[in-house]
């Protein structure tokens, strides 16, 4: 189903740079990533939705510029997909069969959703078949299969204890040898950053293959971090400043919310750098990361409450005042100035007066007294 | 004035001052805006980003910002308000409005 007309040359080969970039290619890569994606033409895609919410679809259907989805869908064909899709009742179960019998070996499975094994697989059905039976047919059929979502990679909320239907993600099911087994690639979250499921998709379209992945199956690039390893509030995790209810002023200033129960430090995605459409994601909207990408994250202890210390990466000693203006200065500085501090004009007593005038647009922030007061010793220390 | 008040006008003075200069040529704010055109390049970000691994290390290369999450509007290069409001935005919990106090 061809639901979008011709995109652009030119938006088109902006889509391959920023999948490129978005997956730590080198440089190359962007016109390898356009030339492949021409070149293999539109995969045939089937995309089933089990126990799920939707939301993965929606995540996909609401990114923003350059419009992925949109891309994308001139990139494959999408055969198949409960809620896009404009077909209905047997016909369109007809047509994914056809699809299934005619691009046998080539399809790309895509799914979102937990699959039910529990009461003969009664609690979930398509059309009147059960989830894992058409799960089966579907994977026969498949050259690979990508698992949208935590629901459908590790089991997500329907397999929380105590599981009552019986829930597993591909995954599981693969090694349990109840479903066959294709290359997988998992993409967790609840739902995923919609940037990564088309970066994952155009290379897959373009190479044929999926992108390197770590121990669970997750793309490196955008699960290689951690959300607090590039979140927005770790200059105030670093000074030890938390936020210690959702209202206290320390959340209205932005400090870290690891004691409201952030998850951050455990949790691999891409939510800090991507963010949804760019935007924002729950730690910048006030509310601390629950983990969602991190396999059974709804059975690790309690939302809202502070992490285990000894889980916690090891802090800077908060006494070396040079280290913490470092920080400062290369999370701030860095952007208009030189990378070597020793080169500033300004005299390292001088910069608070001229960080707090109204003189210079840039320099319009204000720095948290305790870190105004490192960022001139380091200074200091530099000259 | 508390000064949740004052920020907020400094914060109002700068959105407004923002709007005011995105319609005159951009004035060069960046030492490395290497052509001098008032906006970061892709190519001009990424020598800032090997700058930073070479001169200071990894976790200064990490602290940056990608270009993708500083170049707001997508039009493959940084302007200076797009720095200023995302900087701000980290100083605000991500907030990308001034918070009404
Ligand atoms: S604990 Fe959470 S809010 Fe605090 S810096 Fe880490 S990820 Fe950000």
């Amino acid at each position: 189903m061809n639901i979008v007309p011709q995109t652009s040359r030119r938006a088109f080969l902006k889509f391959c740079a920023l999948s490129a970039s978005l997956l730590a290619l080198p440089p190359e890569a962007a016109r390898l990533l356009a030339e492949g994606l021409v070149r293999r033409g539109r995969v045939p895609v089937i995309w089933l939705s089990f126990q799920e919410c939707t939301g993965c679809t929606e995540s996909l259907t609401r990114s923003a510029a350059p419009s992925l989805e949109r891309l994308l869908f001139e990139s494959i064909s999408l055969d198949y997909h409960h809620t896009l899709q404009a077909a209905a009742g047997a016909a369109a179960e007809r047509a994914r069969d056809k699809v299934l019998a005619a691009a046998a070996g080539e399809l790309l499975l895509i799914v979102d959703g937990a699959v039910p094994t529990a009461l003969d697989g009664a609690c979930s059905t398509i059309a009147g078949e059960a989830n894992l039976s058409l799960l089966r047919r579907c994977l026969a059929a498949a050259q690979a299969v990508l698992a949208v979502g935590s629901c459908a990679s590790d089991g997500g909320l329907p397999a929380a204890a105590p599981n009552p239907t019986g829930a597993y993600g591909l995954a599981e099911l693969m090694r349990r040898g109840m479903v066959p087994v294709r290359p997988l690639l998992n993409l967790p979250g609840c739902p995923p950053v919609p940037d990564v499921i088309g970066a994952v998709l155009a290379y897959r379209v373009a190479f044929g293959t999926f992108p390197p992945q770590d121990a669970q199956g997750r793309p490196l690039a955008f699960y290689g971090e951690t959300i607090h390893d590039r979140c927005s509030r770790r200059g105030h995790y670093e000074a030890g400043r938390f936020a210690k209810a959702f209202d206290d002023a320390g959340a209205r200033a932005g400090w870290c919310l690891l004691e409201l129960g952030c998850r951050g430090p455990l949790t691999h995605n891409a939510c800090a750098t991507l963010r949804w459409n760019g935007v924002s994601n729950p730690i910048e909207s006030g509310h601390p990361c629950l983990g969602c990408s991190e396999a059974g994250f709804w059975d690790r202890g309690r939302f809202y409450h502070p992490l285990d210390p000894a889980e916690l990466p090891p802090a800077p000693a908060p006494s070396d005042r040079v280290q913490q203006g470092a920080q400062v200065y290369e999370r701030h500085c860095i952007y208009c100035h030189d990378v070597d501090p020793a080169r500033l004009k300004t005299l390292p007593a001088e910069v608070p007066a001229l960080l707090r005038s109204d003189r210079i647009r840039a320099h319009r922030f204000r720095l948290e007294d305790d870190d105004m007061e490192a960022l001139v010793a380091y200074l200091r220390h530099a000259k | 004035m508390s000064i949740h008040r004052l920020s907020l006008i400094v914060l109002v003075g700068m959105f407004a001052a923002a709007q005011a200069g995105s319609a005159g040529t951009p004035e060069v704010f960046s030492r490395h805006d290497l052509d001098g055109d008032g906006y970061l390049s892709r190519a001009e970000y990424q020598r800032l980003q090997q700058d930073c691994l070479e001169r200071r290390g990894e976790r200064c290369r990490r602290a940056l910002y990608r270009f993708e999450s500083l170049d707001a509007d997508g039009d493959d290069r940084i302007s200076e308000d797009e720095i200023i409001n995302r900087l701000g935005r980290r100083h605000r919990g991500g907030r990308s409005e001034p918070s009404r106090e």
